[in-house]
This record gives C-alpha cells, structure tokens and sequence, in this order.
C-alpha cells in the first residue's frame, strides 16, 4: 500500500509538472507563431510601402524606369483589398528565385481619412495581415502614413560641396544656422568661423554626412563642438531635375515642360508702370515670356520724378516684374525660363496668393506654389539680385504674406552644371517698393532685408549677403557656397506646419519616398481592418490630378 | 546481573506470541514488486525531468533563436536601403576600417554569418567569409543572413531589400546542429 501510494504521488507530481512544462512550451510556441505571423505582416506592410513609392501620380502614363502607373497599382490595390491573404510577388524584387516569404499576406493602402481611394501624394493608412505558415495563425497591423517630399528633410545639403564663407573676425559676418537640418555627401567646409547654432531663437538639429562625406578642415579639433553630427550608412539620393519634371509632368523633360502648351501664363506676369503724375499700373504680357533680362524688365518703366520706387543705393528706378500664381493653372503654376539675367535695380515679385476675388467677401484664401524652372545652356549662371515677397496682409491674404510657397528648380548634368547666384543689391529694410490694389483688397510687397524663400533645388547655388544680410529657407543643390563675408546669412526653414512649401495634397508634388509615422496598431483581423468602410467606397474611379493638354 | 528494565519498545518487541502470528509480514516477492514499481516510477521521474530539461533547453534555445534572428534583422534594418550589389552569396562589407574617410559609426551591420553567446549578450565573430567559419569558444547560436534587393526600383533607395537570417545551434564540439529559427521579411525606406 506504502508503494501504490508513492507511486500515486509520485506520478501525481510527475502529471503536474509534464503539464507545466507542455503548458510552458504551448506558450513559448504560440508566442513564437504570434511573432512570425506579425513579422510577416510588417513584412507585408514594407512590401506595399515599397510599391507605393514605385507608383506615379495619377494621370502620368508610366515609362519611367522603375516605376509604374496608379492605374497598374490602383487595380492591383483593389485586388487585394477585396481577396484572400496569398503569398507575396518577388518577382520584381528579388534576384533570387529560391528567396520565398513562407506564409501569407494580405496588403493594402486606403486614404487616411478613409473614405476614399488613396492616390499620390496623400497621406495614407496601409493593413496588413500576415499569416503564420506552420499553424494558421493571423495578425494584422495597420498603421498611418505620409510622402516624404524634397523639402522634408534638410534645410541645406549639398550633393558635392557644402561651403560656408564668413568674416574672418567679425561675428555678425557670418553663417546662423537657426534650424533644420544640414548634410552633404561629400564635403562640409568652412572658413574663418563656425556656423553659429545656438543662442536665442536657434533650433538647428544637426549635422547629417553621407556615408564618404568629410569636413574640412579636419584634424583641428575634429566636428564643431556642440553639434550632433551623424554619418548616414549611405549616400543620401537626391533626384534630378529632370527626374522631377518627369515624375511630375508625365515623363516630360524641362524642355518639353517648356515648350509644353500652358507653360508661362502670360496673364501670370506682370511689369509695372508708373506715369509721370505718379499713377501706377500693372500690366501682363501679351505672349509668353521664356526669359527674364533687360528686355523684359524695360516693360518696366517709371515716367514719375518724385516716384518713391527708386533705389537709393544708385538713385535710379527700380524695375520690377512680378510673377503670380492662379488656382486655375494647368501646370501647378510653373514658370520656364532659359535665362534669368537681373541688374542692381531689378526686382522680382514672387506672388503666392492668387488675385483677390471680389465678388467673394473676403477674397481667396490659402497659397499656391510658384515654381520656376531654370532650364537652358548647361553651366549657365542665373543671376538674381532682388526679391520680394508680400509682407503685408488682411484676413486671408495673410497667406501671402506667410507662404514661402515657391520653389526654383536648377536643370543641370553632371559635370556641366546650372548654376544660380542670389546676390542682392537693394539694402534698404522695409521699403515699399510695390503696392497691388486690385479688387479692393491691398497688399504689399517689399524686400526687407533680402530673402530667399522657399527652396532652391539643383545645380550649383551661389547665395552672397549684403550689409543687410539675407535670409534663406532651404537649399538642397550639387554644390552650395554661403558667402557670409559681406553680411550675415541666417538659414531658417519654414515652419512645416503653418508655412510648408509644399502641401500634403499638392499633385505636382515630387515623392521621395513614403514612410509610416506613429500611428500604429496591431491585433486580429477585423478589428482593425477598414473601421467604418464599406468596402464600395474604398476604390472609387480617380478623381485627383489634373490632365495636362 | 539483573535483567534490563522493560521499556515500551521492549515489550513491543515481546509480545506474545499468538499476537506476533497474527500479523503478517512482507513477503520477498511483494518487496521485490513494489521495489520494481518504485523503481519504474523513478525512472519515469527521471526519464520525465530529463525530457522535461531537454525541453526547456529546447524551448529556450527556441526562444534565444527568435531573439537572435531578431537581433540581427535589427542591424539590418538600420543599414539603409541603398547599398548596392546586395546578392544573397555576397553580401556587402560597409565598414573600411583601414578607410580613415569613413568614421566609426559605419559598422558591418550586415554580416553574412555571426556567433553569438548563450545569453545573446556576446556577439563573437562576424564574417563575410563563403564558408561558415570555425565557431568560437562558448559560440551557442549561428546566424546566417542572406539578403538581396530589387534591381528595377527606380533608384537604389526605393529598393525593396528582403532579408532572410537562419539561425543554428552549435554544439558543444563547435559543430553546426540543427536550425532552430528561420526569419524573413523586407524593409523599405521609411517602413517599419
């Protein structure tokens, strides 16, 4: 009896702890399979990161080495929304033929708000359900998205060469970097001073290299103290211009932009005119315009001896051209010049606000992009010396005094680059120099002290300050030279979130790429999978973009 | 000499012995049954313990390999996404430590095969080599990683890299055993 029940204890004991110990590999098992199937997910979900960032803007039919068209991708998406998890497509994304994904996948991207079809550049949510092979087990993650665009990530990088240029003792003769971030693929140099990056006002993040960039000169003292400087893993890509014309204006070159009907809306340029009674006018061209020299800013004419618009630097006229944008362009409000050549007494408008309505109360609101594409000879140099901006404004056009809306692309080749110099000459802080009155609502323009607004993009960029200083937002070029010596230069980037350059919906819209931010969710199918959605509405007929003729 | 005086065990021990008669030893044959019977339910005891601790180190060894393959997929994920001639026989060294151009912060973070401790704390040898090379002392796991990239993205950076990492155990003697843990996925730029 003593034996039996031993033994009835003992296998008591043994059952307790076999269970124990099954029970513990069930759990270490089923954690395994919930982590392969969520790993397949996120798998999944990269995949279809990945074939967005291949897809082109609606309306532009493909050809472009890489990529392929939002239709070809639209009818794939809908595909898998509407059909079962299946194992994914390498086929375009492996060199290997034996390199298999085990399990299943079922991915797809809707609008973020999700009540429509997801087109590019709009944010957007991607599902996600990955299927674990060896037992069935499902996972799903669902997560929020947005394009990463040219201007999103630096405030200066130079593809080459990155120089700043400063006073050799004078520390307001000098490069202020209060924001944003810099980066080169190749060199940092600086001569004389530091860039400053602290003080009251600064928020500059830091310094990002390529992965064989340098700084020179090296050996003394190593990084600027206090900086954060990283080295990316690789070079950083940026695309060129002519990629970007072709990404965005359906496989067209800078040329064939140029040439393209609609392009420069004479109606979008303006001189102006003052009589000698002091009356001022605005007048467009009457054909279009493919430079801007002295021919084009002699349409500018001031009759008026007392006129005020004189620059007291060399006590004569100025001349002054301005370029505005309209709601209605059919080419995102792109201008296409083959040369820009500007004297000391020149001015260029940049208008961002399309012209007051008055048959609306408060006239239109918001701010349109202004482009201007700087194409012809190779190894040309723009030249531009004074701009200005609203900086004054009433209800909704205080958009155009906000919005650095604008961006100057620079067509270069490697080698034999487009190349662009700001070097302002007019020193005079807040002087008006333009009034617009039309529609009863008055804005004004003027250079303070000179900036450059927007973003610079391509070539080689010169940017020289005045006594004055100048301000610029963000340059991303082949080559960068800041030269700080005659006056300060300060590098602040545009508030992201009440000035972006560019919107998140804007279809002329360049893409680098798209990436997922935070919002981020993970469980069993269905509980996350399009909440609120029936599924008719998820891939309606496109209605984004616009056609070009 | 007079007799020891009688305790209680000693009278137990005397007890009559019509008493005595009527309780009934154990017999040889049922000592010999119930100490087969123990026997077999300790040898069960044992037989379970050990299956119970080759299940454990199993289930651990499981377990170290999804956090190995894990860990290696990491280094991966934070290696960028435009190195090229990605090929899953050979795959990149982005460190040039002779390179005084490149900083300290490029590290290999793709290796073809690594060794790792048990605890996961040591990485021991990483290695481009073709073949395995020879495992290092106190080596428990081996991961191999095999990538490769999509040539038609439009440009390196939008390439879809996919990774696959296998990880072995390695036996006592240095030798490969058996593959515990198998981990592919693809990384995009700006993905998860």
């Amino acid at each position: 009896m003593f034996a039996l029940a031993a033994v009835i204890i003992v296998m008591t004991v043994i059952l307790g702890m076999w269970s124990l110990m099954v029970s513990h590999v069930d759990i270490e098992e089923a954690s395994r399979n919930y982590s392969r199937a969520m790993q397949i997910a996120e798998a999944g979900a990269n995949w279809q990161l990945s074939q967005m960032s291949r897809c082109l803007p609606p309306g532009n039919p493909g050809g472009l080495p890489g990529y392929v068209p939002y239709q070809q991708f639209r009818a794939a998406n809908t595909a898998r929304i509407q059909g079962d998890p299946q194992p994914l497509d390498w086929r375009d994304y492996s060199r290997s033929s034996d390199f298999q994904m085990p399990g299943l996948v079922k991915a797809y991207t809707i609008q973020a708000g999700g009540v429509d079809a997801w087109a590019p550049p709009q944010n957007f949510i991607i599902v996600s359900i990955g299927v674990d092979p060896e037992t069935g087990e499902q996972r799903l993650v669902r997560f929020t998205g947005a394009a990463t665009g040219l201007t999103d990530r630096y405030v200066l990088f130079a593809n080459n060469n990155l120089i700043f240029n400063s006073s050799a003792s004078d520390p307001n003769k000098n490069i202020a970097l209060r924001s944003g971030y810099i980066g080169t693929n190749r060199s940092l140099t600086f001569t004389h001073q530091i860039p400053k990056t602290s003080g009251a006002g600064f928020k500059f993040s830091g310094c990002r290299l390529g992965l064989s960039a340098d700084t020179q000169p090296q050996g003394s003292g190593g990084w600027p103290n206090g900086w954060d400087v990283l080295r990316q893993t690789d070079t950083v890509f940026w695309p060129t211009v002519s990629e970007v014309t072709q990404y965005i204006y359906q496989g067209r070159t800078p040329n064939e932009v140029g040439t393209m009907a609609h392009g420069n809306e004479p109606n979008q340029m303006w001189y102006r005119t003052e009589d000698d009674k002091g009356n001022v006018r605005w007048e467009h061209f009457t054909n279009p315009v493919l430079q801007l020299g002295n021919a084009e800013f002699n349409k500018s004419t001031n009759d008026n001896p007392k006129s005020t618009c004189v620059n007291p630097k060399t006590g004569k006229p100025y001349r002054v051209l301005c370029l505005s944008v309209s709601k209605t362009n059919l080419v995102g409000n792109l201008f296409y010049f083959r040369k820009i050549d500007m004297g000391d007494d020149d001015i260029l408008v940049l208008d961002v606000g399309p012209p007051p309505d008055s048959t609306v109360s408060n006239g239109p609101d918001g701010v349109v992009t202004l482009r201007i594409l700087l194409d012809g000879a190779f190894g040309t140099t723009h030249k531009v010396t004074n701009l200005a901006y609203c900086t004054y404004g009433v209800g909704k056009n205080l958009g155009r005094f906000t919005g650095p809306s604008i961006i100057w692309y620079v067509n270069s080749v490697p080698g034999n680059n487009g190349a662009i110099a700001f070097k302002p000459n007019v020193d005079v802080t807040n002087q008006v120099i333009a009034t617009f009155d039309t529609g009863g609502y008055l804005f004004t323009a003027n250079p303070t002290s000179a900036t450059v607004q927007g973003l610079v993009y391509g070539g080689d960029v010169t940017v020289q300050s005045n006594a004055k200083g100048i301000t610029i937002n963000q340059i991303i070029a082949d080559n960068i030279t800041l030269d700080a010596t005659q006056g300060g230069i300060s590098v602040v980037q545009p508030n992201s979130t009440l000035r972006p350059i560019e919107t998140r919906d804007d279809p002329y819209r360049y893409v680098l790429y798209y990436r997922v931010n935070d919002s981020y969710v993970e469980g069993k199918p269905g509980s996350y999978e399009s909440p609120n959605i029936p599924a008719p509405q998820l891939m309606p007929p496109i209605n984004y973009g616009k056609a070009i003729p | 000499m007079r007799p020891p005086a009688q305790t209680t065990l000693f009278r137990v021990a005397r007890l009559p012995r019509t008493q005595q008669r009527g309780r009934r030893g154990l017999t040889l044959i049922e000592l010999l049954v119930a100490s087969l019977i123990l026997a077999v339910s300790l040898m069960a005891l044992v037989a379970t313990w050990f299956n119970m601790l080759t299940a454990t180190i199993d289930t651990d060894d499981r377990g170290a390999a999804y956090e190995c393959a894990r860990i290696v997929l990491e280094r991966a994920h934070i290696n960028g996404f435009t190195v090229s001639n990605y090929n899953v026989n050979i795959p990149p060294t982005l460190s040039q430590p002779g390179d005084a151009a490149l900083s300290v912060w490029s590290s290999p973070n793709i290796a073809r095969y690594r060794y790792f401790s048990a605890d996961l704390s040591r990485e021991l040898l990483a290695s481009n080599a073709d073949t395995v090379p020879a495992a290092p002392a106190d080596a428990r796991y081996l991961a191999e990683t095999q990538v490769s990239s999509s040539p038609n993205a439009p440009h390196s950076h939008l390439s879809l890299m996919t990774v696959k990492v296998i990880v072995s155990l390695v036996r006592g003697d240095g030798s490969i055993g058996s593959e515990l843990y198998q981990m592919q996925t693809c990384l995009a730029l700006g993905g998860v």
